[in-house]
């Protein structure tokens, strides 16, 4: 038996794929469009076997007819260009681009792991703070030595020094490691900046960076207590200082986080200032953008090696200090740019710029180039025009 | 524009069976047993190139009380540019037959 089916029969699913597949077009096809093929379905007679199926696949030839109604009546270049000026395209992409930096950091894994669990394996780095001059420098291994013989908080420690060698006309780093240090590397989750590592017996190291795991509830505190002891043992030892490899990678967590706080809030105000109606549109993308900018950072952050010192390496700390904060400065730049040339009631990107009144003119109807909104909300007056600083003003009709 | 569309087997189907009077999308898709995605975009080119015309039927509307229906019917150009392709496709005159 045949029954009729009504709107309501239509499967939700089939609705969905419908409006997905309407997306391809214009707007201002898309409602006929989507009119057509949904009173095809409702008029359609469904059999009582396997009808569903046979709905399915009729549902997803929608696709293949909305491009070619697209390529034929609106042009694909045209609406890219139609869809890039709506107010959810930069939402949409930045969805997209955070979407593909977590699939490409398997849901930013190495981040989140450094963040909110400390992956280090309780590995602390030695090192040896310079009186007067600031910095670090490589351990005395005697000292090292002195201290493991009388410690109570070290399980494991491995020495190491980052050498130079050249081959083929290139200087390549050549970590030389203890078989100890070679072992805690194993179990680090970063390692130090070197892609050739040579075994060498700890003797061969008389100043080396120091790599430690230190026994299972051992304090940190403890260990430092110890080793400044051994600083009294020999004219011209000092205390090292010992620092959890989890904070030498987290350092640049306050200081960048604390920048890109006051930018985030920085954009917001400017949101506010242009006293904008569609401020959910506004706050979602620099949401997003300041999103992206911090996830990308707290990957390298999690990534960071390490040097002998118990720092990061130059060129890592200004990747890790300085780009984020360059990228939120430029991000703030644009979405401050962006917000001012959009309606302040719908979101949508302003169009049609047209010279208005009089050039020259400073009191009646000076020159000003007027931006208009394509949903007919308001207009955007930039003036006096010709002039690189002009005044903005938002009108609303 | 309708002399340079170059059209197929497949779209002479389509436009013999506008032509027989079934002339809702979905009855086409019955009617020849193409899919819907080789059905719907053959019509938006025969429509394009103005062999066949649509028209909201409402009608339909006020016997059931659905939706308007979209349908689609041959042009004076679509019934010349058919009987041309009979002579291309001899197989498609015996089906309409």
């Amino acid at each position: 038996m045949d029954t009729r089916l009504t709107s309501r029969t239509v499967p939700v699913g089939i609705r969905c794929l419908l409006a997905t597949a309407g997306v391809l077009l214009p707007p201002a096809m898309r409602s006929a469009w989507v009119r057509e093929w949904h009173a095809e379905f409702w008029y359609s007679l469904a059999p009582a076997h396997g009808y569903r199926r046979k709905m399915w696949a009729r549902a997803l030839g929608a696709f293949p007819d909305a491009w070619v109604l697209l390529r034929q009546d609106c042009g694909v270049a045209r609406r890219i260009h139609e869809a890039l000026r709506s107010r959810c395209a930069p939402i949409i992409l930045l969805v997209l681009l955070l979407s593909v930096i977590g699939l490409l950091t398997d849901g930013f894994r190495r981040g989140r792991a450094l963040l909110f669990h400390d992956d280090s394996a309780g590995l602390v780095l030695i090192a040896q703070p310079i009186p007067f001059m600031g910095g670090s420098a490589r351990v005395p291994s005697a000292q090292v030595d002195a201290w493991l013989e009388q410690s109570e908080t070290v399980a494991e420690l491995g020495r190491w020094s980052i050498g130079d060698r050249v081959r083929a006309g290139q200087h390549i780093p050549v970590c030389r490691a203890d078989a100890g240090a070679l072992r805690l590397f194993a179990e680090a989750p970063v390692k130090p900046p070197c892609r050739l590592f040579e075994l060498t017996s700890s003797k061969a190291l008389p100043f080396a960076g120091v790599l430690a795991r230190l026994k299972s509830g051992a304090p940190v505190s403890k260990a430092e207590q110890e080793l400044a002891q051994t600083a009294s043992l020999h004219r011209g030892w000092a205390q090292p200082r010992v620092t959890r490899l989890a904070d030498t990678r987290t350092r640049p967590l306050k200081p960048v986080g604390l920048v890109l706080l006051i930018v985030f809030l920085f954009s917001v105000l400017a949101i506010r200032a242009n006293r904008m109606a569609a401020w959910v549109w506004a706050i979602s993308k620099i949401a997003l953008s300041f999103a992206a900018i911090t996830g990308v950072w707290a990957e390298l952050m999690a990534r960071a090696p390490f040097t002998e010192t118990g720092g990061i390496p130059p060129l890592w700390s200004a990747l890790l200090y300085l780009a984020p904060a360059v990228a939120a400065c430029s991000a703030a730049w644009w979405l401050r740019r962006d917000a001012r040339r959009r309606c302040r009631i719908c979101y949508r990107a302003l169009a049609l710029p047209v010279l208005v009144g009089m050039q020259g003119r400073c009191l009646f109807e000076p020159g000003c180039v007027e931006h208009l909104c394509g949903a007919g909300h308001g207009s955007l007056l930039v003036g006096p025009a010709g002039q690189p600083t002009g005044e903005e003003s938002w009108v609303t009709w | 524009m309708s002399d340079r569309l170059n059209l197929t087997y497949t779209s002479g189907l389509i436009l013999q069976t506008v032509a027989q009077g079934l002339s809702y999308g979905f009855d086409i898709i019955d009617h020849t047993g193409l899919p819907s995605g080789t059905v719907y975009p053959a019509l938006r080119r025969l429509e394009g190139a103005g062999l066949v015309a649509s028209l909201w039927d409402r009608n339909e509307t006020e016997k059931s009380g659905g939706p308007p229906r979209k349908y689609y019917k041959l042009t004076p150009s679509g019934q010349d540019r058919l009987r041309l392709l009979y002579g291309r496709f001899p197989l498609l005159e015996r089906t309409a037959q």
